[in-house]
């Protein structure tokens, strides 16, 4: 309900913007033709990738691309402002309103237009689903579906976790470069990279999690057991993140008291 | 003699102002570290034998030598330009006796020895850290890609003035930014070595200022590109460099002109 108000208010503001979205689209295009481009390279060089095909690839580079596109419309703007307030003060207000903290800071505002990012990922996936010639069963979709979002969950535990940092070190207005170097680790599946790279990714900074995992699901490599995992690991980053913010708001001395 | 201590006081103007940003440079070491996750997939994928020539540690020593060149010659100043003369905030430096485009360049400068500085002991412990010596350490080498990152740096530094520049007539400038951060980025060896790329496309790129930023600086320092075409690179890199300060002048010499006729 909040969350519809909130975003009605950043479409309307957006709307004064309009040429924005094509650059929006155009930073979308650019990522994508990037990644593809340089997996195009690799794939010139060795016929699999960490045991992945070229099309399985574009699958987790599409995902990606979704994921850098979601981490702009709703959680870097937040971020941003979270800083800001914390260093000007303004964090009082927020507290002083009658829901959630957490929720009011993390969730206040969006950049609609990068949406268009969600659509250049999902585009990717058809085609390299396409390429395949098999869409997949429904169970595989389902399962998708879930781990998709609980990888949504991974990604907004991860920055709410870091502008938590906000409230000790301030004025760090750049410190969504951050997340978005983390998510970077996911462009590609996890397993191309070396051990102990690779474990890291699935454990200790769970960015496989985001792009890896849905798309082994999508494309039916997932097990059981380690689709079960991935919800454990994804609830306990997200609740990790609430005592975070908890800790967090205990710390904040407002800057008029 | 005069003018040489205007722009000493410039540089250490800058240079402070730098040290007050200081932990937005820490996290910004953050973002310079890109490079180390193409280096991992890279080091994977030659685990089964190298790669056009290159083994695991010529792949260490080329990201870590692209992280540190990319942060003395590149330059991102397009948002800055667009902003002064958006807001009209450029009048003020028009009355100061040195050209904006000193000012500018003071502070890139100053803010790219503060983020060396921080970077050069991870990016030295990881090439010591690396199998075999991945880094060519001789003065005559080192002179070279001083060299040759001062041209990159140049190149970089007027391309992006000229961009900017173009935000005397145009709204939208931060897409032909994007484009050609896109092009100097993939097409200049930041994110695949051009070695690795198909060799008519890699020919081809030789003969383009792209390679300026990245590719051969790093390539001089790993000892990775033949003395032929080192020379061949650095001359060609000087005359993209000529022809783009060249632009960069035509663009601003006639948007200051038509700048000043709104009166701003």
């Amino acid at each position: 309900m909040l969350i519809r108000l909130f975003a009605r208010s950043s479409l309307l503001a957006n709307l004064e913007y309009r040429a924005n979205f094509l650059g929006a689209v155009l930073t979308s295009g650019l990522d994508a033709l990037w990644s593809v481009g340089a997996a195009l390279v690799m794939f010139s060089h060795r016929p699999t990738l960490g045991g992945w095909t070229f099309h399985e690839t574009l699958v987790v580079i599409g995902l990606f691309i979704a994921a850098s596109a979601l981490l702009d419309v709703a959680f870097q703007p937040n971020m941003r402002d979270v800083v800001e307030q914390v260093r000007t003060g303004a964090m009082d207000f927020t507290l002083l309103k009658p829901i959630n903290a957490q929720f009011h800071a993390t969730f206040r505002r969006y950049r609609l237009e990068r949406l268009s990012g969600v659509m250049v990922g999902g585009g990717l996936i058809i085609y390299a689903l396409g390429q395949m010639g098999s869409s997949p069963p429904i169970m595989h979709a389902l399962a998708f579906a879930v781990l998709g979002i609980a990888g949504a969950v991974v990604l907004y535990a991860v920055m709410a976790m870091l502008s938590a940092i906000a409230f000790w070190a301030v004025d760090l207005h750049n410190l969504d470069v951050v997340v978005v170097g983390l998510l970077d680790m996911a462009r590609y599946p996890a397993s191309a990279f070396p051990e102990p790279v690779r474990g890291a990714i699935y454990t200790v900074i769970p960015v496989a999690l985001i792009t890896t995992v849905p798309a082994e699901a999508l494309l039916g490599r997932l097990t059981l057991p380690a689709a079960a995992l991935s919800l454990v690991i994804a609830s306990m980053v997200f609740f990790a993140s609430i005592a975070a913010w908890k800790l967090a708001l205990r710390h904040y001395t407002s800057a008029s008291s | 003699m005069h003018l040489l201590a205007t722009y000493r006081a410039l540089l250490r103007a800058y240079w402070e102002r730098a040290l007050v940003y200081r932990a937005v440079f820490v996290v910004s070491v953050m973002g310079a570290m890109f490079p180390l996750a193409l280096m991992a997939i890279w080091i994977g994928m030659a685990q089964d034998g190298p790669i056009a020539g290159l083994d695991a540690g010529n792949f260490a020593g080329y990201y870590l030598a692209a992280i540190l060149v990319r942060r003395l010659t590149g330059v991102s100043t397009v948002q800055e330009i667009e902003n002064m003369v958006r807001t009209g905030s450029l009048s003020g430096y028009l009355l100061k006796p040195l050209g904006v485009i000193h000012h500018i360049m003071a502070r890139t400068l100053m803010e790219r020895i503060l983020m060396v500085a921080i970077l050069l002991t991870p990016v030295a412990v990881g090439v010591l850290a690396a199998p075999g010596r991945q880094f060519n350490v001789q003065w005559g080498n080192l002179a070279l890609f001083a060299m040759a990152c001062a041209i990159g740096f140049l190149f970089e530094f007027y391309a992006q003035f000229a961009i900017g520049g173009l935000s005397f007539w145009l709204v939208q400038i931060y897409g032909i930014n994007a484009v050609f951060v896109f092009v100097k980025s993939f097409l200049g060896g930041y994110i695949v070595p051009l070695a690795l790329m198909p060799a008519p496309l890699e020919q081809m790129l030789r003969w383009l200022p792209f390679q300026s930023g990245v590719a051969l600086p790093v390539e001089i320092l790993t000892g990775l590109a033949p003395p032929d075409q080192i020379i061949f690179g650095l001359a060609i890199s000087a005359v993209w460099t000529a022809l783009a300060a060249a632009f960069a002048w035509l663009v601003w010499r006639q948007g200051l002109q038509s700048y000043s006729a709104v009166g701003a």
